[in-house]
């Protein structure tokens, strides 16, 4: 079950910090919004 | 769920608007030549943040040490625990500060110095919050196995070490990424 979590944790919690790293070169106003979304999925972590 | 949303949401909102505004009065409109200084700032404290998150730097964070109160269970409406239990998680203040990087979506907010700007990032921290309360019972009951939430809840425990080394290589790269941006600016 751990392997598994972390492979989703891997496949979909990755996608808004791949995107948020990605603007950040462009523009970081825009790209901390993914990054709280995924700081705030990471969260799920202190339960 | 969707009470826990909504107050999730609220919550966040109104603590960046709250945030934003107070860089607003207190900072100002950023120009080109103090934004280069901003940045440089959000990317030391990344790299410093990435360097704790992996157990490299020993320092304590800003964080009420409290959790949201386990007798709100005991109340008789289901929905109104939800939307209390999304208000007291959902702008991240009020409890434990688990993963630090928290931070420095507070000090953008705040450097924005906009209201919509600091209501939205908070908004966006207490959606991926939301999601994370939401999940576990979610894909546990569709197992329909009511063994597996305290299996899961094991998991989550045991996954910690992991989560915090993986926000630890986001923040090196939150880091890299900012001073590419810096080095294209210039």
């Amino acid at each position: 079950m751990v392997r598994y979590f972390k492979q989703f944790t891997n496949t979909f919690g990755s996608i808004p910090l791949i995107v948020g790293l990605c603007l950040l070169v462009y523009d970081p106003w825009y790209a901390f919004l993914p990054l709280a979304l995924w700081i705030g999925w990471l969260q799920i972590g202190s339960y | 769920m969707l009470a826990n949303f909504a107050g999730s949401l609220v919550s966040s909102f109104l603590l960046g608007s709250l945030i934003g505004t107070l860089g607003a009065l207190l900072i100002g409109r950023l120009v080109t030549g103090q934004l280069f200084w901003i940045w440089i700032s959000i990317a030391v404290l990344s790299l410093i943040l990435a360097l704790r998150e992996f157990g490299w730097l020993h320092f304590p964070i800003p964080q009420l040490s409290r959790q949201t109160p386990k007798q709100w269970f005991d109340s008789s409406n289901p929905i109104i625990v939800a939307w209390w239990w999304g208000i007291d998680l959902g702008s991240g203040l009020t409890t434990y500060v688990t993963f630090s990087g928290y931070w420095l979506l507070v000090l953008v907010a705040f450097s924005n110095g906009s209201l919509l700007y600091g209501g939205f990032i908070l908004s966006f921290f207490g959606l991926g919050r939301a999601l994370a309360v939401w999940l576990p019972p979610t894909i546990t009951s569709s197992l329909k196995n009511a063994c597996y939430m305290p299996k899961f809840q094991n998991v989550l425990l045991e996954s910690r070490p992991y989560l915090h080394k993986w926000h630890g290589y986001g923040l090196f790269g939150l880091t890299f990424a900012l001073i590419v941006h810096l080095i294209i600016l210039r």
